[in-house]
């Protein structure tokens, strides 16, 4: 086993690849009593265009890593997930993003059973017709939950408008119509394609003992027969810069009108580690549009804004989009202010420190929960396959210089904005 | 981990000490009995403390003190249990072996000032904006809508009211209310004090006692429980259309002359099994069975005598929705229940409770329901849970009525799923 240890917090994670290619992350803490595991497949809603076994790049509808995660669920023989963690006081769950699809279980019991599990039940496919079938009211329902909420139609609205043909640019879930045409062929081909263990990496955190627990994993994994590993082509995408949209009203059934003022700022541009690159956008907006900003004070006073802007920060690997949201009657000022606020900038170095203050103490808060702990895992390897060993020396490093030619490089008129009203 | 409680004759501080954590956490509850017309001016109140002191008198000045004090995090909420409306603030902030030496008297400092040097004629405008926004805002959740009509449907029970306020009485309330309330908070709330973290007790105390200054005694304590809801011969019946994708449909029940243990242990054992989790009998019948929904819960009240049952679903399967809901609760009611489902549940309240444990939020929770309604300690409550039986559920069903039923109605079939 690997030991990584994270600089200036002191704390370890322990690494090892399996002889099948699967990935297992340890964090042990010995003070609390529950464990959280999740198991994860770097594939998610984006990767529908990939090559099938001969070689040949095929099209899939949209919704299929949503569909196969309620799927995975479903075992031939009963206890049926639920029930098994329910049996002895876990709970499981999953989620379903563009680039992961996330299985996992919580509680302070039986973990050595609950992991191999875990492992069992989603390495193993159980489909039917007709659960296939069954299983479409279910996701018409929650999509229909989707559309009745004015926040899930807004940020669908911002990926449509600002990505032309990046997947990104759909909804996780599909669309009625791309649901009804799932079929269980389709499904298993994306399962067997993107469940490989050397596509998968699970990681456990909580109060056990590391080498009893690879031991198991070990054993578990070595029971099982898996095709040989094979590299998993997907499709790249040529990506435009320019938005696809610059502006967009819709009619929504909501008492506030909601606005999203986004930006499409392509990453190649910059030449930097990308970490480091998306540490620097957080700061930039941060400071232009956060609590603390001179904007957000004087939009409050003078009445135009009541809650500061909530800003998201999405990579698409080519380009980031970056999104100012708000709701309020007063969308049009707003818009006029956010536009001048991007005339002239020039940041303040004590200002920047005051934040870097900031980033440090919130790494050394994720190591107080395991469950942030177990994120933060999960993000570091779907975000760019590693541990950050040194985060906080990465965020020391920052500097007034390097943050103002960032900004600088950023083209502020390549936006697009989405206004939801009745 | 040690727990000491200290009376400090207007207040109690209580001490959880445990290096578990690499932080300090402090939560004040302020509590008084629940009152319509004072759920907006608490909730104003909240915002306004939240917003500005005197040493740092605008909300920009007050959040980059925060920041200094290496991102101290602040959490305020007001919430009902039974007839109480507790007012909480909480701060958690890195202990100064990971910051710098003097950053926990400095950061517990700062809440001592949100709570007595509150600037309360600052920004009141834009408080009460925020307020307002809030209460709008309810109608972009469905789930929560639907939820609060069922509820007003009860007129003057606690939990009839939204717990946001309302924009009428938010428009009336005076400078000079917001001081008086402030004033009367302090004064005649009871108040509870937890410190949990790697600390010297004795140092807490002394803190406290030089810094945080409530002097009244002798404070009106109330019955957490709220009152019954009246057995109905049929059940009271509402909709409302919208234009939504899909259909509420919400269900109040009342529960009637629960024992102590029953409100403590069979309840929450109860309502984890009928619709907790995707475990459920209610999950297995309406989403697997069925296919009608993709969630569907139970959520028990045992302090307000409630228990609710909720589910988003297709129009015009209300009818088989509800339908499946009601045999299910008769299937308890006869002694049908499963046995994995019934140990799961158990098992899972039991896990909730240790986990608890883990995180400094979920402790002081733990030791504020000590306060309020008598809990007992972790290993007491774990071992009552443990010892709850079929017996007990089949018992506690059978004081459980149907009392409404709210169904927030979506728009007609041909609306539906429409793809641009």
């Amino acid at each position: 086993m690997k030991k990584i240890t994270i600089k200036k917090i002191n704390e370890d994670i322990y690494y090892e690849k399996l002889d099948n290619g699967l990935d297992v992350y340890l964090y042990v803490n010995k003070n609390i009593h529950n464990n959280y595991v999740t198991f994860t497949t770097k594939y998610g809603s984006i990767y529908n265009e990939f090559e099938d076994d001969n070689g040949k790049m095929i099209r899939v509808p949209n919704g299929i890593a949503h569909f196969l995660e309620h799927k995975v669920f479903v075992q031939k023989d009963d206890p049926q997930p639920e029930e098994f963690y329910g049996n002895v006081g876990c709970l499981t769950n999953a989620y379903t993003t563009f680039k992961n699809t996330t299985y996992l279980f919580n509680g302070p019991n039986n973990l050595e059973d609950n992991v191999k599990y875990l492992l069992d039940f989603v390495q193993n496919l159980y489909l039917t017709k007709e659960n296939v079938e069954s299983e479409k009211g279910i996701i018409t329902q929650e999509i229909n939950m989707c559309n009745d909420r004015p926040g899930d139609i807004l940020y669908d609205k911002i990926r449509e408008n600002t990505i032309k043909v990046n997947p990104f640019k759909d909804s996780i879930i599909g669309t009625v119509k791309d649901i009804n045409s799932i079929t269980k062929e389709l499904l298993e081909k994306c399962y067997y394609k993107f469940y490989h263990p050397s596509n998968m990496f699970l990681v456990i955190t909580g109060n056990f003992d590391k080498d009893k627990m690879l031991d198991i994993i070990k054993e578990n994994q070595n029971n099982k027969k898996f095709k040989k590993e094979k590299e998993i082509k997907v499709k790249d995408y040529n990506e435009p810069d320019k938005v696809v949209k610059e502006k967009e009203i819709i009619k929504c059934n909501t008492n506030i009108p909601k606005m999203a003022y986004s930006l499409k700022i392509p990453i190649k541009q910059f030449k930097m580690d990308i970490r480091k690159l998306s540490i620097y956008m957080f700061i930039i907006f941060n400071l232009l549009f956060g609590e603390t900003s001179n904007f957000d004070e004087e939009c409050k006073n003078d009445g135009i804004i009541t809650n500061s802007l909530y800003y998201n920060i999405l990579n698409i690997d080519t380009h980031f989009i970056v999104s100012l949201i708000n709701s309020g009657e007063k969308h049009d000022e707003l818009i006029k202010r956010i536009d001048k606020e991007f005339i002239d900038i020039k940041f303040d170095k004590n200002d920047l420190e005051r934040k870097k203050k900031v980033l440090i103490s919130n790494e050394v808060f994720s190591y107080e929960n395991i469950e942030m702990v177990n994120d933060m895992i999960v993000d570091n390897i779907i975000f760019d396959n590693k541990i950050e060993e040194d985060m906080i020396g990465l965020i020391d490093s920052l500097n007034i210089d390097e943050l103002n030619e960032v900004v600088n490089k950023i083209d502020f008129s390549n936006k697009s904005i989405v206004i939801l009203k009745k | 981990m040690n727990y000491t409680k200290y009376d400090m004759n207007a207040y109690n501080l209580h001490i959880i000490n445990t290096d578990k954590f690499k932080t300090i956490t402090v939560g004040i509850a302020f509590r008084r009995k629940m009152a319509k017309e004072e759920i907006t001016i608490r909730n104003l109140l909240k915002e306004i403390m939240l917003n500005a002191t005197y040493d740092y008198p605008t909300e920009k000045s007050l959040i980059i003190e925060t920041e200094k004090l290496y991102d101290l995090k602040l959490l305020a909420q007001n919430y009902l249990v039974g007839n109480y409306s507790i007012l909480s603030f909480k701060t958690r902030f890195l202990h100064e072996k990971y910051t710098e030496e003097g950053m926990n008297e400095e950061s517990i400092r700062f809440l001592f000032d949100l709570i007595f040097k509150p600037k309360l004629d600052k920004d009141v405008l834009k408080c009460k904006e925020k307020i307002k926004k809030s209460i709008l805002s309810i109608s972009d959740n469905k789930i929560k809508y639907a939820l609060n009509k069922l509820l007003e449907t009860t007129g003057d029970m606690p939990y009839a009211y939204n717990s946001y306020g309302y924009i009428e009485d938010l428009d009336k309330i005076s400078d000079d209310d917001i001081v008086n309330y402030y004033n009367s908070v302090i004064k005649d709330d009871i108040v509870d004090v937890y410190v949990v973290g790697d600390v010297d007790n004795a140092w807490v105390k002394n803190l406290f006692r030089e810094y945080f200054k409530i002097t009244t005694f002798h404070k009106q304590d109330i019955d957490v429980i709220t009152k019954e809801l009246p057995i109905l011969r049929k059940v009271n019946k509402y909709s409302e259309k919208d234009d939504v994708n899909q259909t509420q449909l919400t269900i109040l029940y009342g529960t009637h002359g629960l024992t102590d243990k029953e409100r403590k242990y069979v309840m929450p054992v109860f309502a984890e099994m009928l619709g907790g989790s995707s475990n459920s009998i209610l999950f297995d019948a309406v989403r697997e069975k069925n296919s009608y929904a993709y969630y569907v819960n139970a959520i028990a009240k045992a302090y307000d005598n409630t228990l609710m049952i909720y589910s988003g679903i297709e129009k015009g399967n209300e009818k088989n929705v509800y339908k499946i809901i009601e045999k299910s609760l008769k299937d308890v009611c006869k002694g049908k229940i499963d046995e994995s489902k019934f140990n799961s549940a158990k098992e899972t309240i039991i896990s909730a409770i240790k986990a608890n444990l883990d995180n400094p939020i979920g402790i002081i929770n733990s030791y504020y329901a000590k306060e309020l309604v008598g809990s007992l300690d972790t290993e007491e409550r774990i071992k009552n849970i443990e010892l709850v039986s079929k017996e007990d559920i089949v018992n506690i069903s059978k004081k459980i009525k149907v009392h409404t039923m709210f169904i927030l109605e979506a728009n007609d079939e041909e609306d539906n799923n429409k793809e641009d």
